[in-house]
């Protein structure tokens, strides 16, 4: 008895700390103790209360990591407002382009532009439309705003549209209000010329210049452009009149090429006719 | 009860509460300190290993009750920390040697080791949390946290000690 009394004593630390952990895992093994429930609801309230007292006292770790995340969400939504400020330009520009397809008469094919190419004083478009979708060379190529140019040449699945910012294309024009006849051409900028237009007929800024119809090329009655400028030149029997294009040449991405080939009988007449022409020119 | 012991179980209170309300600003990438744990190695290393294992086991029952805590969780981890620490007891005498000495620190870093060790097996075990990248997180890291701020106590028992003598 005294032996297990000494050695109690002796080892009184480690039987102490073996005693205290067999009740602490017994404890754990109960888990939630229903009895602690009420007392542990009334200690909760009262930290509750105690941090709600300390809550106006900023942590400035949590709120600098609040500012970065909320930073990155900024810019995620404006990124995203930009994407859907763009649809929605977009998708109203194809609403209007889609009516013109309804009203129109014309067979339309809808294209995408997918490459311009300037070359010196040419400048040309580049479809995603092409032989095997009914495009030939000759065809019309317009938007809702006005005319685009022709197609040139054509691949199986592309196409080449010569647009009016060619120093030689002529496209055979009437101004909308009187019909009279000119001739349209780049003037090496960003503008028109109609030329042709004699001093006797009344021409007025804003009047509008649509495609004659006269020739082969252009599909008529398409809107070119609008004047601008009216000027009588005293040297000229005809005005210089600058006229502004329909079509916003630096924002193109959609077009319409219309699927009405030139008559190939007028345009084997033509072909004669400027073969005699040159003929005569040349004296052969 | 005498004074020491007295302001033992006043500091002990005073860092469930504070560490249960300011746990937030204490916190550092989701990291927090024991400061309960400061006051039992601090115990245990003046007292010896019979009185570490009691306080920390009556101090972590505390804490479990307070807390939303498994009941007898804490007691455990906290009376094995106050076992751990009463290894290294001395009679050194008065509180400030033995909290001013530069073996308080080392003390206290490996038995928030070990203490952050075992927690971490009965937090992980049930959950079917894997036990190693758990450790790693948050028992290290943690016991780092933890035994640079009892530099704290650590420095003002130190300069204490130096005016004394």
């Amino acid at each position: 008895m005294q032996r297990l009394a000494e050695f109690l004593f002796r080892y009184r630390d480690h039987i102490a700390a073996a005693l205290l952990a067999i009740i602490a895992l017994t404890l754990m093994s109960y888990g939630n103790v229903t009895q602690l429930g009420g007392f542990r609801a009334l200690i909760i309230g009262g930290l509750g209360l105690a941090q709600e007292a300390f809550a106006w006292i900023p942590n400035p770790i949590a709120l600098e990591k609040e500012n970065r995340a909320l930073r990155q969400i900024n810019l995620e939504l404006q990124q995203e407002v930009m994407v859907l400020r763009r649809a929605g330009v977009e998708n109203a520009r194809l609403r209007r382009m889609l009516e013109l397809k309804s009203a129109n008469n014309l067979p339309l094919l809808p294209a995408s532009v997918v490459g311009k190419t300037v070359f010196r004083t040419r400048q040309f478009l580049t479809i995603d439309r092409g032989s095997k979708d009914g495009v030939h060379p000759g065809m019309t190529v317009i938007t809702d705003a006005g005319l685009v140019g022709s197609v040139i040449a054509t691949s199986a699945h592309y196409a080449v549209v010569q647009t009016l910012f060619n120093r030689d294309v002529r496209v055979s024009a009437r101004l909308e209000t009187t019909r009279q006849e000119g001739i349209v051409q780049w003037d090496g900028f960003d503008y028109l010329l109609l030329q042709n237009i004699p001093k006797t007929e009344p021409v007025n800024v804003g009047d509008r210049v649509l495609t004659s119809g006269l020739s082969t090329r252009y599909v008529p009655e398409i809107p070119i452009g609008r004047v601008t400028t009216v000027i009588n030149d005293p040297t000229s029997m005809f005005y210089r009149i600058t006229l502004e294009p329909a079509v916003e040449f630096g924002r193109l991405e959609h077009v319409f090429v219309v699927l009405k080939p030139p008559p190939q009988e007028q345009l084997l007449l033509e072909r004669a006719l400027q073969e005699y022409i040159d003929r005569r020119i040349t004296g052969r | 009860m005498n004074r020491d012991v007295s302001i033992f179980v006043l500091i002990a209170l005073l860092s469930i509460l504070f560490g249960t309300i300011a746990s937030n600003f204490l916190a550092i990438g989701g990291i927090t300190p024991d400061l309960l744990l400061i006051v039992v190695v601090a115990y245990g290393l003046q007292k010896g290993q019979l009185h570490g294992v009691l306080f920390g086991f009556a101090s972590g029952l505390v804490f479990d009750v307070v807390s939303t805590d498994v009941l007898g969780s804490n007691a455990l981890v906290k009376l094995l920390a106050g076992y751990c620490a009463g290894l290294f007891h001395r009679d050194d005498g008065s509180v400030q040697i033995t909290i001013g000495s530069p073996r308080f620190i080392g003390v206290m870093l490996g038995c928030a080791l070990i203490h952050n060790a075992v927690y971490s097996f009965l937090y992980t075990r049930p959950a079917d949390i894997p036990f190693v990248a758990f450790y790693l997180k948050n028992g290290i890291a943690a016991a780092l946290y933890t035994t640079a701020l009892a530099l704290i106590p650590f420095f003002y028992a130190s300069r204490q000690r130096e005016e004394m003598y």
